[in-house]
């Protein structure tokens, strides 16, 4: 018998959606704080109101649903995917407000963007946007690379309860025995890559004659979306803002640090370097950005005269591949220039953007991890049919420790790769629907649910109400890999019936 | 007859000068402009990028933005640059427009050949709307009387019952 949902599941959801709510409203702060230091008092009073409105809305909240005893895992998905919505639209609040959007929903659409990882922007007059707005652009590419809830899952929830609200937020990798202690190492890590990145870029921008303050921010900025996969920039030329190959190849090595799995990254931070060797993850993604690029240079044979010579050729479409596979959205051309590429040149991208990285890490799309186990699980197959019907034939992959490929593992990496197949072809069914052409709808839609971000041009504020609300549902479902949202939506269905 | 041609000669030079290509047609039309002069008029934003052979900052006309290269001897004519709260020195640049710039490992830009400022930038005065600020206030005393009635709920929760 499955249970039904009960006034307890609504008052459980409210409660802790008040505390996330509450934490949202603190991490605003920190651009209030960079508003006060660049003296941006109107962009301080944004924020002031979203801050209220947070606290407010989250208070509310927290009155009406008192302390519950404990949390399932139902309750921990509807968290996590309802948190997820408010999120965006709390979030967008202060964007809303710079005047830098044409309307709510384009507000929307950039924060669920950013949360997501993903980088498709709908900002207008981005070179003008104020300091503390920009900060907060990339602070939630951030606060959604490491997940929303990890962020809340630190300071308000207990240990039980943190692990349902953990997994539904796509990581099913506990580096560490308890979750809570696994969120403050995430953090660790990112905290400390965040200081090590952000003033390597600053050096190189400093090294271009930008001055220190300037060359911090943008370093900050570059690092919080870079590492988290994101593609932010704070200038409307995204990288090729920085004229500087130096810049981008420290923008190469901080993505990859980003598209790695925390997994990985414990292994190394433990003096394991073996792991970096080892990783049945890491090889595949190596791998898989090979076979990518491999796509792309064959769709440019005999016409490569389109580039001055073979350094810049391998920088504009290595950087795309590389920027597409780890799902960073990074860009050192212009769409007019993406536009002319072979087809087949942009389907590599496009293979590349629907693989993603790896999985616990701040990638997004299918995740090199599945297409590894079905490798493995075809191996095991063929290796089953070629053997006597008596011997038991077993597949094995290390991530961490030799892990042995089972049936169920397969079965559930499966649902979920046909989930995002889906869902990439219904974005290019809805965009050919819109009158794009099929290979800029496909390209488009992957980019949107892969969480990658970049854009052969579709996305821009005139496009199509429908069309954002679907880029935004695909950002959302991509990034929470499905299973949060399902029962999100069997909730409401449920809801709705009583 | 010879004067008139001349004077249509004339005129066509000064058209060829005051005449402008935006950076919108530069950017999606780069086949037909690349290895030519043009003449961009915008407004220049962010920052000056030093390089090898001068310096590079990026022109904005109507969202679109790409970066202009210029030698060291045009350094001092700038002085504004467009950003939050500042509007930067509006120019008029005369340079020849590169699709992949062999020079600049296949950038697509300008190489300024002559800068004229057509409008010196400034900084703009901050204006907060009075409404937002009276919005911002009516919201924080509903914050405080949330966070205060919370505030008592809690404290009343955690009193020992009799």
């Amino acid at each position: 018998m499955i249970p039904d949902f009960s006034k307890d599941d609504i008052f459980v959801v409210s409660h802790y959606i008040g505390k996330i709510l509450i934490a949202l409203g603190l991490a605003q702060l920190f651009p209030v704080f960079v508003g006060l230091v660049f003296r941006e008092m109107g962009a301080v009073i944004d924020f002031f109101i979203s801050i209220l409105a947070c606290f407010s809305f989250g208070s509310i909240l927290l009155y009406f649903s008192p302390s519950p005893k404990g949390l399932n895992w139902r309750q921990g998905m509807i968290i996590v995917a309802l948190s997820w919505l408010l999120a965006m639209s709390f979030s967008a609040l202060p964007l809303y407000l710079s005047g830098h959007f044409e309307c709510f929903l384009d507000a929307c659409f950039e924060s669920m963007s950013a949360y997501a990882t993903t980088g498709l922007v709908l900002i207008q007059d981005l070179d003008h946007l104020s300091h503390a707005h920009n900060i907060w652009r990339h602070q939630m590419c951030f606060i959604g690379g490491q997940g929303i809830i990890l962020v809340a899952l630190v300071f308000f929830f207990r240990g039980g309860d943190a692990l349902r609200i953990y997994i539904g937020e796509a990581r099913d990798d506990k580096i560490l025995p308890n979750s809570i202690t696994t969120a403050k190492f995430i953090w660790m890590v990112s905290f400390t890559y965040l200081i090590i990145g952000s003033l390597l870029l600053a050096f190189v921008l400093i090294l271009h004659g930008i001055p220190f303050s300037r060359a911090l921010f943008h370093g900050l900025c570059i690092f919080m979306a870079g590492w988290d996969t994101a593609g932010f920039a704070p200038q409307s030329l995204n990288v090729l803002y920085y004229h500087s190959p130096a810049f981008e190849l420290v923008t190469v090595i901080i993505i990859l640090l980003g598209a790695t799995s925390f997994g990985v990254h414990y292994s190394v931070w433990t003096g394991k370097f073996r792991e970096l060797r080892e990783d049945f993850e890491v090889k595949i993604l190596l791998f898989s950005i090979f076979f990518a690029y491999l796509i792309t240079l064959v769709g440019f044979l005999g016409r490569t005269a389109m580039f001055s010579d073979v350094f810049s050729f391998f920088r504009q479409t290595f950087y795309q591949v590389i920027s597409g596979h780890t799902g960073v959205g990074y860009s050192n051309i212009y769409v007019s220039q993406l536009t002319e590429w072979p087809d087949l040149a942009i389907f590599g991208v496009i293979v590349a953007m629907a693989i993603g990285g790896c999985m616990n890490s701040t990638a997004g799309g299918i995740k090199v991890f599945r297409i590894g186990l079905f490798y493995k699980a075809l191996k095991r197959e063929v290796r089953r049919l070629a053997y006597p019907e008596s011997s038991r034939v077993k597949e094995f992959f290390h991530h961490q420790r030799e892990i042995p490929v089972d049936d169920t593992m397969v079965k559930t990496a499966m649902i979920i790769t046909v989930c995002y197949v889906l869902l990439y072809i219904s974005g290019a069914v809805i965009g050919t629907f819109f009158g794009y052409d099929f290979l800029s709808s496909l390209f488009e839609s992957v980019s949107a649910a892969a969480n990658v971000g970049l854009s052969i041009g579709i996305t821009s504020p005139s496009m199509s109400a429908f069309l954002k609300i679907w880029y935004i549902i695909e950002m959302w479902a991509g990034r929470l890999e499905f299973f949060a949202i399902f029962i999100l939506i069997r909730f409401f269905v449920k809801v709705i019936k009583k | 007859m010879k004067i008139l041609r001349l004077i249509l000669f004339g005129l066509l030079a000064l058209w060829g000068i005051s005449s402008s290509q935006t950076v919108s047609a530069l950017i999606n039309n780069p086949e037909m402009f690349d290895g030519k002069t043009v003449v961009v008029k915008g407004e220049l934003i962010g920052d000056i990028i030093n390089g090898r052979n001068g310096f590079c900052v990026n022109i904005l006309d109507s969202g679109k933005a790409i970066g202009v290269w210029f030698s060291e001897s045009e350094r001092e004519k700038i002085e504004v640059l467009g950003r939050y709260g500042v509007k930067g020195d509006f120019v008029r640049i005369k340079g020849v427009f590169y699709k992949n710039c062999a020079q600049h490992t296949g950038d697509m830009d300008i190489h300024a050949g002559f800068l004229e400022i057509l409008e010196r930038g400034r900084k703009k005065d901050e204006d907060v709307p009075v409404e937002k600020v009276v919005f911002a206030f009516s919201l924080g005393i509903v914050s405080l009387a949330a966070i205060g009635i919370l505030h008592l709920l809690y404290r009343r929760e955690s009193l020992p019952r009799d």
